[in-house]
């Protein structure tokens, strides 16, 4: 089996990683740099772009360039987080066939994880070239704060990008796992994780090599991203002060305010004053146009994010609530995200705690790192690091008002069950919906509905007298299974909670398979002849010894099991054969190899 | 059990009853004797041959053990018509590891080694019954850092992410509830107000059992782990019971009249000693054996013949593993499975149809149309004259949509058995359906 990757899927920017040896490490981009733009862009040639190349044209591309698809990932279109985003973006975000988010770029509408595959490939692709081997697994980190909708459509985006995702984590516990793993640590550490779109608190014990998550907490609409807006709003609301001109209308005027804010942000983290000069920012014709200069201030910079801050520090005295721990049991916080370098964001932290931030950790690798981690200690079946992921969201069903009653709590360790019986609210109902929710609020319809499914055929009877067992349960891999039984005759509906993505399983895999036809055409045209000789003479070989090891080895167990094997490893080489595909052929030549010199052993030794 | 007639149970293995003063019975000596060389594991035909009594002798020796409750019938050693042995005689096996070692389970189909599903199976058993304490292998009274240590510690043998990407089969759930047992154990035992509560219903030990498996990294030499020494005294036990087996077939080997039925000295021992191993119940073993014999004398009858026989009765009792298999399938909802493992149970006996009507069932509950299609016609093909294979196939018919086909078909059950309310039943749905 070849290594498996993991991949920080971030809303600014991306990152891949392997454990080599002992150790995680970040694979660098072939022009040297460790993380890439979650960008994608479509020329006006019909060309696409994905990272640094994408990101560098956005300017003059403002339409057709899709930055923070991470937003909009797993989310309806009537939530009002996509209507808020649709104003702030400069490409058109419209509605989907199943009530999903499309984007518009170049001639075509795209689904977000289609988007999210580009990223996602764009980062196998750079892996594969630094590992020189293929590379079909991969772990991908995700917001804790995520609900199973964002990331199952995460995980669709891995298939289309031709990646199996064994496992989907989060981006914190990925961050503890990279911090900890392998020093044999005790101390209970809080993972402050400020992205470029998201803020996540996780809080985890750490002993014996088991990674436990004890609380998580977060928003999905809080990173740099916002930081950077509020210096837009601030920059904006002058010029519109000044001129009467009113910025947000011009496409390419707000990318170049986006590009200026970030700039401005990311250098007041050293300097106390900076410049910001976009000239020509706005044309009124006739060769006349309009230039804006600021200057912005760190005591500025902070006053307008100050409320930001502070929302960060209120969702982490609930986690560390919610852990069910004193601040002063935390050994270490750990900070995770490029916005974590804001001077401010460090002392609002250092205050919290009362301890200095760790600086033991790279803020934007760090996740990748734990992510690749993960893969490793799953891929290798190892016993001596564990990690207990928790559940981020309460889960429960609709119940009668339309309210949401939880039967798992926020913050269970997974997997785990939890039953529980309900009865029927009107005089000879005979079915009841059960409708399966994930969220906080107390009022069913403020949550994700994860799916809904109707068990009828129930007895007729006044209301309150007819029994219904509900069961959840949750496997490692976080998937939800939700039955419904009548508690009298035994009958039974189950459904496993596929949160939806947006995709139906047909659009996933149509993409998956035009993704594929992309990236192997030309390598697979080349190599094709040499391979396929090989393969032809070896199946010919096998084909001539397979009818006399037969009989030979039929009757014992082994055999059985051996030539059960053998004709399967013979069925794909010729699929692969077939179908002309170098990839598949090239990697179905070793097990045709073993088993050839299997079969003329047992010929040799055991025949007569 | 003890009640079945002689032929039955020689084929089991008969086991010493727990807690007995043997010294308080009335024995006679040949009868201490045999008692003496009862071990839970070798089967009846096989003492016969240890204690030199005939098996007629030796069943009625043995029933009379029987009902002085001496010893019981514990081990269904090769008999493939039995079902599965009842829960309270799993129960009522002393050692845990020794049922362990009994289990089905260990004959699934799956990607776990011996031991460790030994080490599964023993925390499943352990744990039915223990106290939260017992189940974390805590006593005294442990502070919340060590409820947690020894949480951890367990955690780390039996969360499934340890087995992540392997076929569990059963095993899976099986993980899961043992997880799931630890995680409560742990919360019921770190929360103040469920700890004061649990303690007043269950005190804790006041000494731990040896300790549950820490295995902490780096920490070398460390003292072997619970887990691991069962493991090491189950593979001792395993060696111990092969050579056991081989002694037998040995003897046996030895005091076979020698009759010359091969030109080739080899082949005539690989026979003969076929011939042994299936007098010891190894069926898999001597038809091994024989197919080892034929490839040096291709064309000897008396070799092909042996080995015709004996392979079909191996089919005949692999195929009755593989339909206990997916029956348990069937039950843990995995219907999928249980139709495969049913099929391949019916094509090594195409003569039991209640196989293929089993697999053609699951197959529909899996809704895979073309499974069941087959699995029915096939059997419609084997037993026309039955009812069942024509309601499987009419079911299989009606989900693909062809409920002409599936209606003739049923009116073909209901001629077979007039009696049956379901096919009345489902005849009159299709009817109505049709007008």
């Amino acid at each position: 089996m070849g290594k498996v990757i993991g991949i920080d899927l971030g809303t600014t920017y991306s990152c891949v990683a392997v454990v080599d040896g002992d150790a995680a490490k970040v694979i660098p981009s072939r022009t040297g740099q460790h993380t890439m733009p979650s960008v994608v862009a479509t020329t006006e040639s019909g060309k696409q772009l994905v990272g640094h190349l994408a990101k560098r044209q956005a300017i003059t591309n403002p339409k057709n360039t899709i930055h923070g698809a991470k937003r909009l990932i797993g989310r309806r279109w009537d939530n009002a987080d996509v209507q808020r985003t649709k104003g702030l973006v400069g490409y058109d975000v419209v509605k989907g066939p199943h009530d999903d988010v499309r984007l518009v770029m170049g001639d075509r509408e795209y689904a977000i994880p289609e988007v999210s595959a580009m990223v996602l490939q764009e980062l196998r692709l750079q892996a594969e070239d630094f590992l020189h081997e293929k590379v079909t697994q991969a772990v991908v980190t995700v917001p804790a704060y995520f609900n199973d909708n964002q990331r199952q459509a995460t995980k669709d985006a891995g298939r289309i990008a031709g990646l199996d995702v064994l496992r989907i984590i989060n981006e914190p516990t990925a961050a503890a796992l990279a911090y900890g793993y392998g020093k044999g640590l005790e101390q209970k550490v809080a993972i402050y994780d400020l992205g470029g779109g998201t803020f996540d608190i996780s809080i985890l014990e750490i002993g014996q090599g088991v990674f436990e998550v004890l609380s998580t907490a977060g928003d999905t609409f809080l990173g740099g991203e916002d930081f950077d807006e509020r210096v837009i709003a601030w920059l904006v609301d002058d010029f519109k002060g000044q001129h009467g001109v009113d910025l947000r209308q011009d496409k390419m005027a707000l990318q170049r305010l986006r590009d200026a804010a970030e700039k401005a942000k990311i250098e007041l983290s050293s300097l106390s004053e900076v410049d910001i000069n976009l000239p020509f920012i706005f044309s009124k014709g006739k060769g006349e146009a309009l230039h804006l200069q600021k200057q912005l201030s760190r005591a500025k910079f902070d006053e307008l994010t100050a409320e930001l801050v502070q929302r960060t520090v209120d969702i982490s005295a609930s986690a560390i609530e919610d852990a069910g721990v004193k601040k002063s049991d935390i050994a270490a916080a750990i900070l995770v995200g490029g916005m974590t370098r804001v001077p401010k964001v460090q002392a609002a932290v250092q205050a919290f705690f009362g301890i200095p931030p760790s600086k033991g950790v790279h803020p934007d690798e760090v996740v990748a790192c734990g992510a690749a981690i993960q893969g490793h200690l799953l891929s290798t079946g190892n016993t001596e690091t564990l990690l207990l992921d928790v559940t981020p969201h309460h889960l429960g069903i609709m119940v009668a008002g339309g309210l949401f009653d939880v039967l798992i709590q926020k913050d269970t360790t997974i997997p785990t069950t939890a039953k529980k019986i309900f009865t029927t609210v009107r005089d000879d109902q005979i079915q009841v919906r059960i409708m399966v929710l994930q969220g906080e609020s107390s009022q069913a319809e403020e949550n994700e509905l994860l799916g809904e499914f109707v068990l009828d055929g129930l007895r007729k009877a006044p209301r309150g007298d007819v029994k219904v067992e509900v069961s959840f349960d949750i496997s490692a891999d976080g998937i939800v299974n939700v039955s419904a039984r009548d508690v009298e005759t035994g009958r039974e509906q189950v459904i496993t909670v596929t949160a939806s993505s947006g995709l139906t399983e047909e659009e996933i895999r149509e993409m998956a398979a035009r993704n594929q036809d992309q990236a192997v055409t030309p390598a697979a045209a080349n190599d094709l002849g040499p391979l396929r000789k090989q393969a032809e003479r070896l199946l010919a070989e096998v084909d001539a010894l397979l009818p006399k090891a037969r009989p030979i080895i039929e009757g014992t167990d082994f055999g059985a099991d051996a030539l059960a094997k053998a004709e399967q490893t013979i069925g794909k080489a010729r699929e692969a054969l077939a179908r002309k595909n170098a990839p598949e052929l090239s990697e179905a030549l070793k097990p045709l190899e073993r088993t050839l010199s299997l079969l003329s052993n047992v010929v040799q030794k055991l025949g007569s | 059990m003890g009640e079945g007639p002689g032929e039955a149970l020689l084929l089991l293995a008969p086991a010493v009853t727990g807690g007995l003063d043997v010294r308080s019975l009335s024995l006679t000596p040949p009868e201490a004797f045999l008692l003496s060389q009862i071990d839970g594991l070798t089967p009846a035909n096989v003492l016969a041959d240890l204690v030199g009594m005939d098996t007629t002798t030796l069943v009625i020796a043995l029933q009379r053990l029987e009902k002085k409750g001496v010893i019981r019938w514990a081990r269904r050693h090769t008999d493939p018509n039995k079902g599965t042995r009842s829960a309270e005689d799993t129960q009522a096996q002393q050692s845990i590891a020794s049922a362990a070692a009994d289990d089905p389970a260990l004959a699934e189909v799956c990607a776990l080694s011996r031991d460790e599903r030994l080490m599964i199976l023993k925390a499943e058993q352990d744990f039915a019954g223990q106290t939260c304490w017992e189940i974390l292998g805590l006593a005294g009274d442990p502070t919340p850092a060590e409820v947690k240590r020894a949480y951890f510690v367990a955690s780390k043998s039996f969360h499934p992410d340890r087995f992540f990407g392997r076929e569990l089969g059963s095993f899976k759930h099986r993980l899961e509830k043992i997880f799931h047992q630890l995680r409560t154990a742990h919360e019921t035992l770190t929360d103040e107000k469920k700890r004061a509560a649990y303690r007043a219903k269950h005190p804790p030990p006041r000494f731990a059992k040896p300790a549950a498996p820490p295995c902490v990294p780096g920490e070398a030499p460390r003292p072997e782990t619970a887990a691991e020494r069962e493991a090491r005294l189950e593979r001792r036990r395993q060696e111990i019971i092969a050579e056991r087996r081989q002694k037998r077939a040995d003897k046996a080997f030895a005091q076979q009249p020698k009759l010359q039925v091969a030109q080739n000295q080899k082949a005539e021992e690989m026979y003969r000693y076929g011939l042994s191993q299936l007098r010891a119940g190894e069926i898999y073993a001597a038809v091994a054996s024989f197919k080892l014999a034929i490839t040096y004398e291709p064309h000897n009858e008396q070799f092909r013949s042996t080995f015709a026989e004996a392979n079909a009765q191996a089919m005949v009792m692999r195929s009755a593993e593989l339909a206990e298999q997916a029956a348990t399938a069937a039950t843990q909802g995995e219907a999928a499975t249980a139709a495969a493992v049913y099929r391949r149970a019916y094509e090594m006996t195409p003569q039991k149809v209640e196989l293929a009507v089993r697999s053609a069932e699951q197959y529909l509950v899996a809704g895979d149309k073309e499974g069941a299609l087959q699995m029915a016609r096939s059997a419609v093909e084997t037993a026309p004259q039955r009812k069942e294979p024509h309601v499987v196939l009419a079911g299989a018919l009606e989900l693909s949509g062809e409920t002409a086909a599936a209606l003739e078909h049923l009116r073909t059950a209901e001629r077979l058995d007039g009696t049956d309310a379901h096919v009345k039943k489902a005849i009159k749905r299709l009817t109505g359906r049709r007008g």
